[in-house]
């Protein structure tokens, strides 16, 4: 199987409302950015695009429908080939996955742009949860009993702080660490200096949780342009390579157990299997930082063990330990994750690799700020996640 | 109805209704039992010795077609949480309950409102289901008859 890399990136402002541009203009911004980065013209790269992977999650949310390829007609990559792809969270995320595939696994294309964005600001927060509320089973969880996806995180925190011992404040400090790395990111608008009593004093939502222990709404848009081993080189003297992706999927909470809810499932299986192809078995000390889903403190939480970075149940301690800090043993989110940009849907899985992509080949301190750059950066992990796990895809990309 | 807002860059505010006629399938006979025989039915696959409720008219193991059981209404609760704010349309009385109940028998959870105190529901905490006829705003679709949990005082 071929080898793919990440060979040029872009990102938008990612904002509570992006009011001031429309979805396809947002697009336009980041593919924009993409293009001036890589030292090309669009009219140039778009000639050398063969497929476009358009990532947005939510007919609901965004109202037009076919929009994967009718953004083709806005930015001009029409009569390229074209494939759209959704899975709530994880959407940006499979849409590397398949953009790998359809250069790695065949030989259909060798270039394909991975156009992904997210409008979550044009309905209310109560309508929003009632479309996030259609992430679980409609005829016996949302509909007769109004279950929506925070309530499922709720859960989620009560029984690992009942199985494993996770304290409140250790939760909390997941929102505290990412608002805080988010001041190092100007493509974000929730960066701030926070506190844990801020987090337990917030507007109790869903119990244990509180209004702080959610990452908000946003909008945004993030592009990549990924080749094959052969192209690679052409664009630019740093790829960055996907060496490993992995997929797994898990059942609705009704066929889960009091055992299963506090442990992400999908997660494992989608983590074992790219570690597998990038041939990684310790991935605390292998890996040089990590971008998680943190949708919710409990769910980064839940990430760092599924992930292998710690064992069951230990991770409230080690974010207690400061491991996942900035300047710790393994950086989790170091340009505020969700917290700080929110959470717009399919942008983040795709906003996630921008990122990392700058973090390798060590741009993150003039893409981003100085602080988010983290020494040394050689090898990564990004992981995205639909709603409460039905589905979960990991990368791992390196220099 | 449109309505124009901010006028620089433009902002509309336009309303959009949907009427869906979903048919339920065969899981029809769920809500139909629950209404006319205030019973709760699961579904159980002899070959694979599970029991499902929410019921599987298909197992999700071998997909053998299921039979019908009726499930006994005493339970223990698994996972909950206390919400104090719901998804637009639903109009309960906040803050409530929201629980995941092992019934007696059953492989799966079922999930429910617990009625009553939320601060004394725990994990393990047994419930026994009850049947009621629902409040507005406080469920969709089948309005006939909804389900509930109590919790059992010790």
């Amino acid at each position: 199987m071929g080898k793919v890399a990440i060979v040029g990136a872009g990102l938008t402002r990612f904002s509570a409302s992006r009011y001031d541009a429309s979805q396809e203009e947002m697009v336009a911004e980041a593919m924009r950015q993409a293009a001036e980065n890589m030292g090309m013209t669009w009219n140039d790269l778009r000639n050398e695009v063969d497929m476009g992977v358009g990532a947005y999650c939510s007919d609901f949310f965004n109202q037009q429908l076919k929009f994967g390829a009718t953004i083709h007609d806005y930015l001009g990559l029409c009569p390229k080939s074209n494939i759209r792809v959704e899975a709530v969270g994880a959407t940006g995320a499979q849409a590397i996955r398949t953009g790998y595939a359809f250069i790695a696994a065949s030989t259909l294309y060798d270039v394909i742009a991975v156009l992904s964005w997210e409008k979550m600001s044009e309905v209310s927060y109560e309508q929003s949860l009632d479309f996030l509320g259609r992430n679980l089973d409609l005829d016996f969880e949302y509909y007769p009993v109004g279950v929506t996806l925070p309530t499922v995180h709720g859960m989620m925190a009560q029984l690992h702080m009942k199985k494993f011992g996770t304290s409140r404040e250790q939760i909390a400090k997941i929102a505290v660490k990412n608002r805080k790395n988010a001041l190092n990111n100007p493509f974000v608008d929730f960066g701030k200096k926070m506190a844990v009593k801020d987090i337990l004093i917030s507007k109790p939502l869903f119990s244990p949780l509180r209004e702080l222990d959610f990452a908000p709404a946003s909008d945004g848009a993030a592009v990549l342009i990924m080749t094959s081993e052969d192209k690679a080189k052409k664009f630019t003297d740093t790829p960055i390579w996907i060496s490993g992706t992995g997929c797994g999927t898990d059942n609705f909470i009704y066929r889960r157990t009091a055992d299963d809810i506090p442990i992400l499932a999908s997660t494992r299986v989608a983590a074992e299997q790219a570690y597998k192809m990038a041939g990684i078995s310790n991935p605390m000390k292998e890996l040089d930082c990590a971008e998680v889903y943190d949708m919710s403190t409990i769910y980064e939480i839940m990430a760092y063990e599924s992930l292998g970075f710690c064992g069951k149940g230990e991770g409230g301690k080690l974010i207690e330990d400061g491991a996942t800090e900035n300047g710790g043993e393994l950086p989790v989110n170091v340009a505020g994750g969700c917290f700080g940009a929110g959470t717009a849907l399919a942008a983040i899985g795709v906003k996630q690799a921008v990122e990392m992509f700058w973090q390798l080949r060590g741009e993150a301190d003039k893409r981003l700020k100085s602080g988010a750059q983290v020494q040394d950066a050689e090898k990564g992990l990004i992981n995205a996640e639909s709603g409460y796990g039905v589905k979960s895809v990991v990368h791992i990309l390196e220099k | 109805m449109t309505k124009i807002s901010r006028t620089d860059p433009l902002t509309i505010t336009k309303d959009y209704r949907i009427t869906y006629q979903s048919t339920l399938g065969e899981v029809s006979r769920f809500f139909l039992d629950l209404a006319n025989e205030g019973k709760i039915m699961g579904t159980r696959c002899e070959k694979c010795g599970k029991t499902y409720i929410p019921p599987f008219p298909d197992c999700p193991e071998c997909l053998g077609k299921t039979s019908w059981v009726e499930m006994p209404k005493n339970g223990v609760i698994e996972a909950f949480t206390i919400c104090y704010t719901q998804p637009r349309h639903f109009k309960r009385k906040l803050p409530y309950t929201v629980a995941y109940v092992r019934l007696e028998g059953a492989n799966t959870l079922l999930p429910g409102i617990v009625d009553g105190d939320p601060s004394k529901v725990e994990q393990g905490s047994k419930v026994e289901l009850k049947i009621r006829v629902p409040e507005r705003g406080t469920r969709w679709g089948v309005y006939e008859a909804d389900y509930y949990f109590e919790l059992i005082e010790r």
